[in-house]
């Protein structure tokens, strides 16, 4: 009935009728409501939980003492000992993580940048409980030899574990802003006599310096919501709140953080309303607005960035004495700090990989866990994959949803606040994303201990990182092709279907499988919601009351019984396993990955 | 040259840059060939540039006439393989030691104009004070005259301490003639430096370019055959395009 | 108020969580009825109270617990019917380190002890041991372990203090977790049942006013700090609940408690 309309009917190749393509809008539509809702159910999950006792938020920010049994609910000792933790990765982290991206960006040849940025990426894909489990057995041990701390839990023994944790964060924000910097800059800079240290420090660094400040806030962001490596070694001591004078010497004693709080067992027992409860959702509160006030500042940073060097400079440095010496010496320390996140990685590996040697037969890959120590990981390995596959399965359309909308049908004021919002979502603490997952699925919704409820939550996990990745993508679209696409005739819908889709292709592959090793190495919210200590089947059936084993979690249990021999060399295989699988992900975005920058 | 009233003495540089007598010629290129992997992108070709003259080099696009620019400086990139014997200033510059310090005396300027972050002052000095040991009020008399010298005083003094983004692409093209200018070099390597610009900027900059005919070695290349008329003393044609021939003529003009 | 929790879609599956200490023998029995065709899903998480909330909730059948029911528990939820099924017993110990032991610390009044935990002891020579400094492992909120020894030191319905603000006090979870800080912290002190440390070559529980936690003691009651360890269900255990709950009381059940280090019904006298 259509075909007439478009007066087309007469040719000899009869013109087929257009049927309008909808369903790209209504994916977009239908995944942006639901992460919006998820974003919105988190908060509102906080909100309410927070509202549903009386609550004196003064004394919560200000006072050290909490003991819920005399219904005392401060967090101030808390609050201190996230910051000090976050200070000690950050006061590591960031100078090194600087200096690391330079080498790598300025100094390493073109041709071995990629391997080593996927050195540095593997390092970001480790999951936090094998640093957990790292900081546990090896790093304790190493503080309490050198502090003198008794059994080494401590701030600072956190502190070292998350600088570890940040240090790939720092290096590949960083990297990314010092490759935005135009190589006219350098080349010209180069072309009036400045050697390399100097093309570096006068050329390179101002114009990436708002980027480079980016990643140290976005590290931070990340400091403030680990849980899992940190809770295994801060102590977890209440009430420590020492005077700004002995501030540096609590760095050698046990403490809390706001994260360890509540991945210890007060959430499951504080009931669902009433002042205990309102108090811990405020603590994640107090979390979720911090990483988000980070999340904002940075974004807005990294944009000023691409505006460039609005700051006018009026120190000159002056020519040296010594110029081929200093930059001799710029070149070895820039090498040497990027050495030491290749050297952890190395060690990393070959530290899991010898104590692990378990995983190296076969049998333990194939074989189901017997007693505490005994047998392999074969159910954890299934139930890992069923989370993970769970979560590709639901994070998938949401991340190409969500895609389309921040690049292609949001106006542009519109789609600046949106990505905000996604990275924003992309840095809430997991912890967060657990507990909202247990008091909504599992109990709400009366699933209890359900794979799905933890897929679900797990996808969260990686829709941000998909849907950035895509959006990334469809920006790169050369504005040609879509020019000439429209001038054929194309409207939107088809648009969306034979271009932004294929174009968009390549980056939601890479960013699913990026967000999946992320996701694969989640424990705190697995805990919550999809695993029990033992008896899951190896496959789920239904959804309801159906849990699953899974790596992570599994180690965890085996982490906090790092002494036994047999325990331990069950946590070391698991270990070895859980890096494998992590690093196989992130080997299969490689090829996704390399169009991706062949392109941009 | 009209010079604002506030026109700083045109000279008066705080130490000499080079004390060995000048050399000559300040270029010698001999069997010049460029090559990316087995493919030859230029050449080869032979020429020399007379120290004190300005050397046109003609070509159309796609000749290499950057690529033997950037080789003349070490500024190749990565990948490209030069062949042949060349000499700039005495020195070779395919040889890593002390490439900075030839750059700094034999400077090249771009096609399109960078400016660093910063003002126009700090830009005018971003070469100067790496490679230049003086105080602070010494540096920058130096760059002021180098703005002078570049014709492009007038329009700047000012506003020194503003943004050099905020000048016209004519300004910063003559802005980064003023920054290679202040490090008072030898040879002067200029890359299509009018071929981005408008009628109007392009005369500005062609007067820059003339007022330092005679005082120092200038490379200029081009595709504009009336330009390389004006503006220099011998000329170079590259030819068409890249081919084996190595077709390179050279005639002398005046 | 348990009712709006959801329920049980799937009845095949038997739940049980709480507390680590009855843990080893629960997953044990798990095991073996697994081996019958029984689905049985055993956790830890929260202790004996998290086990105790969660059968509130309704997000589990069978609560295990190595306290008993406490009052507060039946009055924050009246319309539950808890029932305790006693299956063993353990004891808590004082575990410090063999160097402590050995050093002296052999045994410890109820006043030396609350001083210990009460953090007023920097040193083990002020209670006749080595020149060690002391470190004091709690047991999180919670943890049945705890209760035992708050209610040792303080009385059945007395209040314990917070915890204490030295330097030389962290907090610990479950067993496993404690039992590998005391192995890595010199000097150390904490609660933990004795079955952990049985057969341990550096760790060892010391005796209380003079009572040494042998098996005799403890069923006897003269040991200060035994404690019963129970299965919680709501109502009397049926179905699938009661076939768990009769193979933990049978003779091959009580096997698996004795294995664990922990003491059968039958040596505390009889349910």
């Amino acid at each position: 009935m259509r075909a007439a309309t478009t007066g087309f009917g007469a040719g000899p190749a009869r013109w087929r009728p257009r049927r309008r393509c909808r369903w790209p809008a209504l994916l977009t539509g239908v995944a942006s409501v639901t992460a919006g809702l998820a974003g919105l159910a988190v908060v509102a999950f906080l909100v309410a939980g927070t509202a549903s006792g009386g609550l004196d938020w003064w004394r919560l920010v200000t006072s050290p003492t909490w003991d819920p049994a005399s219904g005392a609910f401060g967090a101030a000792a808390m609050i201190f000992g996230t910051l000090a933790v976050s200070a000690v990765a950050l006061t590591l982290a960031t100078p090194l993580g600087w200096a690391a991206a330079v080498a790598v960006s300025e100094v390493v040849a073109p041709s071995r940048r990629r391997v080593v940025r996927g050195g540095i990426e593997l390092l970001a894909a480790v999951p936090s409980i094998v640093y957990g489990l790292i900081g546990v057995a090896l790093v304790r041990p190493l503080v309490s030899d050198l502090t003198g701390a008794p059994g080494g839990d401590s701030l600072l023994t956190a502190g070292l574990v998350l600088a570890v944790m940040v240090l790939p964060t720092v290096v590949a924000v960083s990297v990314d802003a010092l490759r935005a910097v135009p190589a006219g800059l350098r080349e010209t800079a180069a072309t009036l006599g400045l050697n390399r240290r100097e093309v570096i420090a006068s050329a390179v660094v101002p114009a990436a310096r708002p980027g480079m400040r980016a990643a140290a806030l976005l590290g931070l962001a990340r400091a403030l919501g680990e849980t899992i490596a940190v809770f295994l070694v801060i102590g977890r001591a209440d009430g420590r709140l020492p005077s700004p004078a002995g501030a540096l010497a609590a760095l050698t004693r046990p403490g809390q953080s706001l994260t360890t709080k509540l991945g210890g067992p007060e959430p499951v027992l504080a009931g669902t309303s009433g002042a205990h409860w309102a108090a811990l959702n405020a603590l994640g509160l107090l979390l979720l607005v911090s990483v988000a006030v980070l999340t904002v500042v940075a974004l807005g940073r990294r944009r000023e960035g691409a505006a460039h060097g609005r700051r006018l400079r009026a120190r000159v440095p002056l020519a040296s004495r010594f110029r081929a010496g200093r930059d001799r010496l710029s070149t070895l320390a820039h090498l040497g700090a990027l050495a030491v996140p290749l050297a952890v990685m190395a060690g990393l590996v070959l530290a899991v990989a010898t104590r692990g040697s378990a995983a190296f037969d076969p049998q333990f890959w194939l074989v189901a866990a017997s007693g505490a120590d005994e047998g392999g990981v074969r159910d954890q390995i299934v139930g890992s994959l069923v989370l993970v596959g769970g979560a590709a399965v639901i994070a998938t359309p949401i991340g190409l949803g969500l895609g389309l909308l921040l690049s292609e049908y949001a106006g542009p004021r519109a789609s600046r606040a949106l990505r905000t919002a996604t990275v924003t979502l992309g840095g809430v603490p997991s912890i967060l994303l657990g507990l909202a997952g247990y008091r909504l699925l599992s109990t709400g919704l009366g699933w209890g201990k359900s794979w799905l409820a933890g897929s679900v939550v797990l996808a969260a996990v990686v829709v941000p990182v998909a849907a950035l990745a895509t959006a990334a993508r469809l920006d790169a679209l050369d504005p040609a092709r879509r020019e000439s696409a429209l001038a054929l005739g194309l409207q939107r819908g088809q648009l969306t279907r034979s271009v932004l889709i294929p174009q968009a292709g390549p980056g939601l592959v890479t960013g699913v499988l990026l967000g999946l090793a992320r996701a694969a190495g989640e424990t705190a919210p697995l805990l919550f919601t999809a695993t029990v200590f033992s008896g899951a089947p190896v496959i789920p059936h239904g959804v309801v009351d159906a849990p699953v084993a899974s790596l992570p979690t599994h180690l965890f249990a085996l982490s906090q019984d790092a002494v036994q021999a047999g325990a331990l060399r069950q946590a070391w295989g698991s270990a070895l396993v859980l890096l494998v699988i992590a690093g196989l992900l992130l080997a299969a975005a490689a090829p996704a990955r390399r169009r991706v920058e062949a392109v941009t | 040259m009209s010079t604002g009233r506030r026109a700083p003495a045109p000279s008066a540089p705080p130490g000499p840059l080079v004390t060995a007598p000048r050399p000559a010629p300040a270029v010698e290129v001999h069997d010049l060939a460029v090559h990316c992997r087995t493919r030859r992108l230029v050449g080869p070709l032979s020429f020399s540039a007379e120290s004190g003259r300005t050397l046109g080099m003609h070509g159309s696009s796609g000749s290499g006439k950057s690529t033997v620019l950037r080789s003349l400086v070490g500024l190749l990139p990565d990948g490209l393989r030069v062949a042949g014997r060349l000499r700039v200033l005495g020195r070779d510059p395919c040889s890593r030691a002390g490439l900075p310090e030839l750059r700094a005396r034999a400077v090249l300027v771009g096609q399109t104009p960078v400016v660093f972050p910063g003002s126009v002052l700090d830009n005018a000095l971003f070469g100067l004070r790496h490679s230049v040991r003086a105080t602070r009020p010494a540096l920058q008399a130096r760059a002021e005259a180098a703005l002078v010298e570049a014709g492009l005083w007038d329009e700047v003094a000012d506003r020194l301490d503003q943004p050099a983004r905020t000048l016209s692409v004519g300004q910063r093209q003559r802005l980064c003639l003023a920054r290679a200018l202040a490090l008072d070099p030898l040879l002067l390597l200029l890359d299509e430096p009018t071929s981005a610009l408008d009628v109007a900027a392009r005369d500005a900059v062609e007067g820059a370019i003339a007022g330092v005919r005679g005082k120092r070695s200038v490379v200029l290349v081009s595709h504009d055959g009336r330009q390389l008329d004006r503006l220099c003393d011998e000329l170079v044609d590259l030819g068409a395009s890249t081919g084996p021939s190595g077709a390179v003529e050279r005639h002398q003009d005046r | 108020m348990s009712g709006c929790a959801g329920g049980r879609g799937d009845a095949s599956v038997l739940r049980v969580s709480g507390s680590t200490t009855v843990n080893p023998v629960a997953a044990d029995v798990a095991e073996v009825l697994r081996g019958e065709g029984l689905s049985v899903t055993v956790d830890t998480q929260g202790g004996s109270a998290g086990g105790i909330a969660q059968l509130a909730a309704g997000e589990i059948d069978i609560a295990m617990s190595s306290k008993p029911v406490g009052e507060d528990d039946r009055a924050a939820h009246p319309g539950l019917d808890f029932v305790p099924t006693r299956i063993g017993a353990d004891a808590v110990g004082v575990v410090v380190t063999r160097e402590v032991f050995d050093g002296g610390v052999t045994s410890l009044s109820r006043e030396q002890a609350a001083t210990l935990f009460e953090g007023r002891v920097a040193n083990w020579r002020e209670l006749g041991g080595p020149d060690l400094e002391v470190f004091v492992y709690d047991k999180e909120p919670g943890r049945g372990t705890r209760e035992v020894l708050d209610a040792y030191l303080y009385g059945p319905d007395g209040d314990a203090p917070p915890p204490p603000q030295t330097d030389r006090f962290a907090i610990v979870g479950g067993n496993e977790e404690t039992r590998t800080k005391l192995q890595s912290t010199p000097g150390s002190v904490a609660p933990l049942s004795t079955a952990f440390v049985a057969g341990s070559a550096d760790l060892v529980a010391v005796a209380l006013d003079g009572v040494e936690p042998t098996n005799g003691a403890i069923a006897s009651g003269r040991y200060p700090m035994a404690r019963p360890l129970f299965l919680v269900t709501d109502g009397a255990p049926r179905g699938d609940a009661a076939r768990f709950v009769d193979y933990v009381l049978s003779e091959p059940g009580q096997q698996i408690v004795a294995s664990h280090g922990y003491l059968t019904v039958d040596q505390l006298g009889g349910t």
